[in-house]
């Protein structure tokens, strides 16, 4: 078979960001359709769809080959600071071997370096240091001899026919320098019908309507991909140029899977080896947790983990997450481990994870084995804000500035975002596309009927209207294109030597931060091992609250010895009164809470891993609560899986148990479990899973499983594909949720006080974490600007109680540099003293006035609102007006309002308290009069919505929680209910619902049939509802 | 004691078009300017907008001319009760009642005859109100459905339970005063105007008046109207233009000669002809710049006549000059003289009369791909600063556009043609050709193209550029290379 007379050596992506309307494995798929063998990626100054191009090129046997559309600097400076920088044209740079690909990386590094985004600029004299190994094409004349110098005979000049003569012009002067030609494509869409998208695209990046756009737009559709033949007909009268591009392929010889990644070397002393120290530091760490001995269980799975630890050749990973660990230890930072790590006993000695395996029968394999072929994963927990701040600086401080990276977040366009970019483009008005983007649906839940078209219909659009087509076509198209690359939360990787040599780095919005441009999905088909630093708002709750109790409750607190199984605490969580507590306040946990019962850790454990969507899709919860509850009988599927699922009463809920029943009766082995659990992973592919079923079916065939059951195992497992819990997570989520429980039953006020300074975080408002603290008996006390710091205070009152005060933090537009002056400026005399003093601007001394803050200068609200509006500036500052206030002064309903409309917060009556006699005149119960009602009868309630949910795998249900001065219950809006009052359940932020009770088991919802707005106050005024996808 | 009334038109641009159509009364209306709707049903969108949520939408332009005889019409009627009348913003008039007591016994009575005369002049839904000052009856006919009579005495009892907003206060002044608690006229009245002053500044002071219901300044009666009309009853009916002309520079001189006493030119003349018939004809003339220079008047009133001829024979003239500043123009010492803007305007009217309308004008490159696409601006003499001559690199060739491109038959397969036929039917063979070059664009809306260019010297020796329509595979004659 004769070789194709022609390689495609120029393609950008939709990762050249608005210069590519195609994704990166489209190209590849279009280019295997039309009998291309070979495939350059060259996307503009960045390789961030690399690692997909060269991933699906392997699957569909399409040689690809790695390089960059790089942008020069140009002469002269920019005029202000939002100006591109000056540019003197781009050259494509394609990677010859591994020395080339690393210079490549090197290029585009410096190029990003001095930058934000989403410029890079490549000074012609880093292309001379770092040009071995690459080739360049040169589509600019201008070009030609520059490049010739710096390049050789690797320098060719891009000839294009895109049915364009001004293009024509130009390959006829490209032509007479002495650059040998090359033919590409420039292809910027896999098929001609990308054109349309790819204008629009150009319109984002100019910032223009198409009807504006004239000749920024490409004249034509021809730069898509064409079959080489095609190609060869194109260039015909060119065959030296036909002939370069087969040239050039053959001296691209590198690959993607030749990146020489290299996990960084631990520092070790003279002598030492990595197994040693390994060895050394885990069973320190397992005498300590053993209480000074290592049981024969323990040391047998130590041995049997670091035999394969070592078979790996992975000792320096876990030495260097433990370096991590002992560092924030160090520094008094908590940290844990979560996920599949917990299943290790050497992570659990090494003080990465706090799980004990062995106690709970975890599942190595599932953390660690031989079929993997990859990195294990190991993710750190720290306490969100500056702590987990300190910690990346350390790793960028010991693995160098050019040795670790944090990984990117591909952001993509989503619907509402489609819309109102694709709109802006189509030249509609802007109230126009506000209205269509409110029309897409926010939510998780999506039937038929929430399609695009379908929901522009219902709010009252004509999609058949030549410009609303036009927009839902653009909006199908761009969907999950790539936008923009952001900072992934937590993830860095780190390398030996340079990691700027195997993946370009672009400098983040955080000082001394530097990003890859690879997310980590990349970076781990790209072998790079990757560390997750997690911030987790708990943590530092938990970091937070500890000095507290000390301080004011007197009480030293261990979080490694908490009493376990405390009454109180599980009388607590068996109430389902869990609000702040973690993982276990969601409405839906809730709800579960009072049937499961919890009494022990486990129960807990099972708690945090029930409420997912593989449990509830595989109709799990179900049974279990059953069972548990003793109106079902505990049966397995098959008598083997009874070892596997007795601790779950026979109901499959961890991934783990997914595996072992795999192994168990289906003989896979535990890595080829482990490749099961992948295939049903996040990005699961069909023909994967149909393999993988296939073989679980054969396996159980030869166990001689029956059909039926066959069938109900398959079904179990196959609901995991919707992410089920890993045991060994759910614990260690169970443990932080058994403290916050324990911190929250015993030590209220501190716990809300460290809720409050560390929010945002966890499932409620501020505002619902003081009214349940308050109904708790906890003493909330209001912003003072003689008492209050910035943070919120534990303050002791006259009756030896403790109280809450609220940190000036919560005054809504008030500076922190002014809360801090007010912290260490007062007492003051006067709100003259106050605003002279802290030097307040006008609109925050409004702000405290109106909250109320200025109550202990003797001064209402509205009498201190008319005093500071005296108050002068300049020379006269702090003078004020003694004039008496003629302001009548605020309602108690007026200063609740005001209070949410300041704070967010109010420490005063709940809103729904002022309108309680008009809500009893109209039948209306409260929240805690509902649980004495009985199961099925007609009800009124009403409250402040405070979350909304419509969860995918809820079929259309919408739950609700109001919340009043009793409370807060929860309701249930059915799917047609929901799509006749979709705009009001949408908005309101006070309703009133009306349907029949149901009161079973200690959970309580109303169904709800009627509904009606109370938005007494406007909705601006209400903290925002937590509104669920 | 003082009474005023005040006459206020809700939704003028409405109103208006209301007043031509009355029938349009119960439809969805929507009143456009440009492309955006500006009143009525679904403001802020477009047309197209607007019509794909609502099929059934009828969409009138805005009319200023509407609006301004609408605005007229409701100071006719006011004049029509007192000639002490003043003109407000548009769409609200004040009249000073004194003096009215002895037509209208009753200030309820005047409402009634008000109503029943606005009826008249087709101006419906407008709201009244009556009280001791301008302030009190302006509010009077804006709260609610209007029609209130305020008493002297009943003043502060009217206007306390008040609330703000309908003082129209600056946003922030009224988000600032509700926070304070303020959320009637009342409950402002009661503040010391001093401290408001410190606090919040002059405006809130004012606001503050007003909320008393005082008028912040004394009533200004409109002043008769300064009309310059002139007319002629010619006697018999004239269908001859010359003659016509004749009659008009009479006309014309006598309105230029009265508004030179004043220190004003004509801006642009409104010339109403009374037709043997009984109708009227009616034409705006615009001069292009203020002039009192008779004769370039009537030339322009002639060519007007010359493009669109009364169908009769006229009987009576009436022309009425809307007056302009005379504008001094400054020459430029650099700059060669440019021509009189009167003189200028009166030759693009000669052209557009030989062209048609909206078809002379200076032209501009539009930005497209598209070869065809033009511009064409209002013509305005002055200096102009030329491009930048590009360095000369020697002859090329010209393209001769030929518009419009002139459709033509090609013959061969698939590909470029190998015989071309005019529409002259004359034949030559494709001896070369470069091409395709391929255009493809404005895919988004009516005017999308698709086309294939070719570059072909043919058997007659000339080289024509011509196209392939892809859409219907019609060919063309694009231009011709010189």
């Amino acid at each position: 078979m004769t070789s194709p007379p022609y390689v495609e050596l120029c393609t950008r992506s939709a990762f050249s960001f608005l210069e590519g309307a195609s994704l990166p494995e489209d190209l590849v798929e279009r280019a295997a359709e039309l009998g291309h063998g070979t495939l350059a990626l060259s996307d503009t100054d960045g390789l961030s769809g690399a690692p997909r191009f060269y991933k699906r090129g392997k699957a569909l046997g399409v040689r690809t080959l790695i390089g960059a559309r790089v942008t020069l600097q140009g002469p002269g400076q920019r005029r202000r600071k939002n100006d591109p920088p000056p540019t003197s044209g781009s050259v494509v740079l394609l990677s010859r071997d591994r020395r080339g690909y690393r210079n490549l990386c090197r290029i585009l590094t410096l190029g990003h370096a001095p930058y934000q985004k989403p410029w890079s600029r490549v000074h012609i004299q880093d292309l001379r240091e770092y040009a071995q190994g690459l080739v360049c094409l040169v589509r600019d004349p201008r070009l030609a001899a520059p490049m010739r110098e710096i390049f050789r005979c690797d320098a060719f000049a891009e000839i294009w026919r895109h049915a364009d003569p001004d293009e024509e012009r130009l390959n006829r002067s490209l032509l007479a320098t002495d650059l040998p030609p090359v033919a590409t494509g420039d292809v910027r869409h896999a098929s001609p019908k990308g054109k349309r998208l790819l204008d629009a695209l150009s319109c984002l990046r100019h910032k223009v309507t198409l009807a504006s756009a004239g000749r920024l737009l490409l004249p034509n559709a021809e730069r898509h991909l064409r079959s080489p033949h095609e190609m060869a007909a194109r260039f015909r009268d060119l065959p030296e140029a036909l002939h370069n591009t087969l040239e050039i392929s053959e001296r691209c010889e590198f690959s993607l899977c030749d990146l020489g990644y290299e996990f960084p070397d631990f520092a070790l002393a003279a002598g030492e080896t990595l197994p040693q120290k390994l060895r050394e530091l885990t069973e320190l760490g397992a005498r300590e947790r053993g209480g000074g001995r290592i049981s024969p269980e323990a040391r047998s799975q130590i041995d049997h983990e670091l035999a394969m630890i070592r078979r790996l050749g992975l000792e320096g990973y876990f030495l260097i997450v433990w370096d991590i660990v002992r560092e924030c230890r160090a520094r008094g930072i908590l940290a844990q481990g979560r996920g599949s790590a917990a299943n290790s006993l050497v992570c659990y000695a090494l003080g990465i994870t706090a799980i004990d395996p062995i106690r709970y029968g975890l599942l190595f394999e599932r953390f660690l084995s031989e079929e993997r072929g990859e990195w294990p994963d190991i993710d750190i927990d720290l306490p969100s804000g500056d702590r987990r701040e300190e910690i990346l600086q350390y790793v960028y401080r010991r693995y160098g500035p050019h040795g670790a990276g944090m990984t990117a977040n591909v952001i993509s366009y989503r619907p509402r975002s489609a819309v109102r970019e694709m709109g802006k483009v189509l030249g509609l008005a802007g109230v126009q596309i506000d209205r269509l983007a409110r029309l897409v649906s926010r939510h998780e839940y999506v039937d038929d009927r929430d399609a695009l078209r379908h929901q522009i219909e219902r709010g009252g659009v004509d999609p058949r209207a030549p410009v609303i087509r036009h927009l839902l076509r653009l909006v199908r198209e761009v969907q999950h294109l790539p936008r923009h690359l952001s900072q992934h939360s937590g993830g860095m990787v780190i390398a030996k030597g340079r990691l700027d040599e195997l993946v370009p780095l672009e400098p983040a919005r955080m000082p001394n931060r530097t990003i890859v441009q690879w997310d980590k999905d990349d970076c781990a088909d790209m072998g790079i091992i990757k560390i997750d630093l997690l911030g987790l708002g708990m943590l530092a709750v938990l970091e937070e609250v500890i000095p507290l109790i000390r301080e004011h409750d007197g009480v030293e607190v261990d979080l490694a010895k908490l009493p376990a199984d405390d009454p109180r605490t599980y009388e607590m969580l068996r109430r389902a009164d869990t609000v702040g507590v973690f993982q276990v306040e969601s409405r839906a946990q809730m709800a579960t809470l009072p049937r499961m019962q919890p009494r022990c850790f486990y129960d807990l454990v099972v708690e945090v891993a029930i409420i997912r969507p593989g449990p509830i899709v595989g109709n799990m919860v179900q049974p279990y609560l059953k069972r548990r509850a003793g109106r079902e009988p505990v049966s397995y599927a098959h008598p083997d899986l009874a070892p596997i699922l007795e601790r779950t009463l026979g109901v499959p809920i961890f991934q783990e148990q997914l595996l072992r029943i795999a192994m168990t009766v289906a003989g896979f082995s535990g890595g080829e479990a482990e490749e099961l659990r992948r295939a049903m992973g996040f990005k699961r592919s069909v023909e994967r899973m149909r393999a993988i079923e296939a073989k679980l079916l054969a396996g159980m065939r030869e166990h001689g499983i029956d059909r039926a059951t066959r069938g109900e195992i398959v079904k179990q497992v196959t609901a995991f594909a919707l992410y089920g819990f890993p045991e060994s997570h759910a614990a260690s989520f169970a443990l932080l949720a058994y403290a916050s429980a324990y911190l929250r039953a015993h030590h209220h006020a501190c716990f809300l006080a460290a809720m409050l300074n560390c929010y945002p975080l966890g499932f409620y408002s501020p505002a619902t974490l003081v009214k349940d603290a308050q109904r708790h008996g906890v003493r909330v006390l209001p912003i003072c600007v003689q008492q209050s710091d910035w943070p919120c205070l534990i303050e002791r009152q006259t009756d030896g109680q403790n109280g809450v005060r609220l940190g000036l933090r919560y005054a809504e537009g008030l500076r922190e540099a002014a809360g801090r002056r007010i912290e260490t400026a007062r007492p003051f005399a006067s709100t003259g003293d106050l605003a002279h003093r802290a030097d307040l601007h006008r609109d925050e001394l409004a702000r405290l006035a109106e909250i109320g803050a200025c109550a202990k200068l003797g001064l209402e609200r509205r009498a201190a609102l008319w005093q500071v509006s005296s108050v002068q500036q300049g020379l006269l500052a702090g003078a004020v007006s003694e004039t008496p206030s003629p302001l009548a002064e605020m309602t108690p309903f007026e200063q609740t309002l005001a209070d949410y409309r300041g704070t967010g917060i109010t420490t005063g009556p709940h809103l729904v308290s002022h309108l309680r006699p008009e809500l009893r005149r109209r039948g209306v119960r409260s929240a805690s009069e509902l649980r004495d009602l009985p199961d099925g009868q007609w009800v009124r309630t009403a409250g402040v919505v405070i979350v909304r949910q419509r969860p995918a795998t809820a079929k259309g249900f919408l739950f609700m929680t109001l919340e009043d001065e009793t409370g807060t219950s929860n309701s249930i809006v059915l799917p047609d209910l929901f799509e006749r009052q979709r705009a009001l359940l949408q908005t309101a932020g006070l309703l009133l619902v009306e349907g029949p009770l149901q009161n079973q088991e200690g959970v309580i919802h109303v169904r709800v049939r009627r509904l009606e707005s109370l938005d007494h106050a406007t909705r601006d005024e209400l903290p925002r509802s937590h509104d669920f996808r | 004691m003082d009474r005023f009334a005040c006459l206020y038109v809700p939704d003028l641009p409405l109103a208006t078009a209301l007043r031509n159509e009355p029938e349009l009364r119960h439809r969805a209306l929507a009143i456009v300017d440009g492309p955006t709707i500006v009143a009525g049903w679904l403001q802020g969108l477009t047309v197209a907008q607007a019509e794909a949520v609502r099929s059934d939408l009828v969409v009138r332009a805005l009319s200023l001319e509407g609006i301004h005889s609408a605005q007229e019409a409701l100071i006719d009627v006011a004049i029509s009760v007192t000639p002490r009348v003043e003109e407000s913003e548009t769409g609200t008039i004040f009249l000073d009642l004194a003096g009215t007591g002895a037509i209208f016994p009753s200030e309820r009575g005047l409402l009634g005859a008000l109503e029943k005369r606005l009826a008249e002049v087709g101006l419906e839904g407008v709201r009244m109100g009556i009280g001791p000052t301008c302030t009190v009856a302006w509010l009077a006919a804006r709260w609610q459905h209007g029609g209130q009579i305020v008493s002297s005495h009943g003043t502060r009892g009217f206007l306390d339970p008040l609330p703000l907003d309908l003082l129209d206060p600056p946003e922030e002044t009224f988000d600032l005063l509700t926070r304070w608690g303020i959320r009637t006229l009342g409950e402002l009245r009661r503040i010391p105007a001093s401290s408001l002053g410190s606090r919040l500044g002059e405006p809130t002071v004012w606001l503050a008046r007003r909320a008393r219901g005082q008028d912040l300044r004394p009533f200004q009666p409109k002043s008769p109207k300064l009309r310059f009309e002139e007319g002629v009853q010619i006697g018999f009916p004239v269908g001859d233009l010359e003659r016509l002309a004749f009659f008009l520079r009479g006309v014309v001189d006598r309105l230029t000669r009265r508004l030179r006493l004043r220190g004003l030119a004509v801006r642009e003349l409104l010339l109403e002809l009374l037709l043997e018939s009984g109708q009227n004809f009616a034409r705006t003339v615009k001069t292009g710049a203020p002039t009192t220079e008779a004769p370039v008047l009537v030339s322009l009133l002639r060519l007007a006549l010359e493009k669109d001829p009364p169908p009769e024979g006229v009987e009576r003239i009436r022309v009425v000059a809307v007056p302009g500043g005379v504008e001094p123009s400054q020459l430029d010492l650099f700059l060669p003289p440019l021509p009189a803007p009167a003189e200028l305007a009166v030759a693009v009217a000669r052209l557009e009369a030989l062209c048609g309308p909206g078809k002379v004008g200076a032209p501009s490159v539009e930005d497209s791909h598209r070869p065809e696409a033009k511009g064409l601006n209002s013509f305005a003499a002055g200096p102009r600063v030329l491009p930048k001559s590009a360095a000369f690199s020697g002859p090329t060739m010209a393209l001769r556009a030929v518009r419009p491109p002139e459709q033509i038959r090609a013959y061969g397969a698939e590909g470029p043609p190998v015989k071309i036929e005019f529409s002259d039917h004359r034949r030559f063979q494709v001896l070369q050709h470069a091409g395709p070059w391929r255009l493809f664009g404005e895919w988004w809306g009516e005017s999308c193209f698709a086309r294939d260019y070719f570059d072909v010297e043919l058997g007659d020796g000339g080289v024509y550029r011509i196209y392939r329509n892809l859409d219907n595979g019609r060919w063309f004659l694009d231009g011709i290379y010189d």
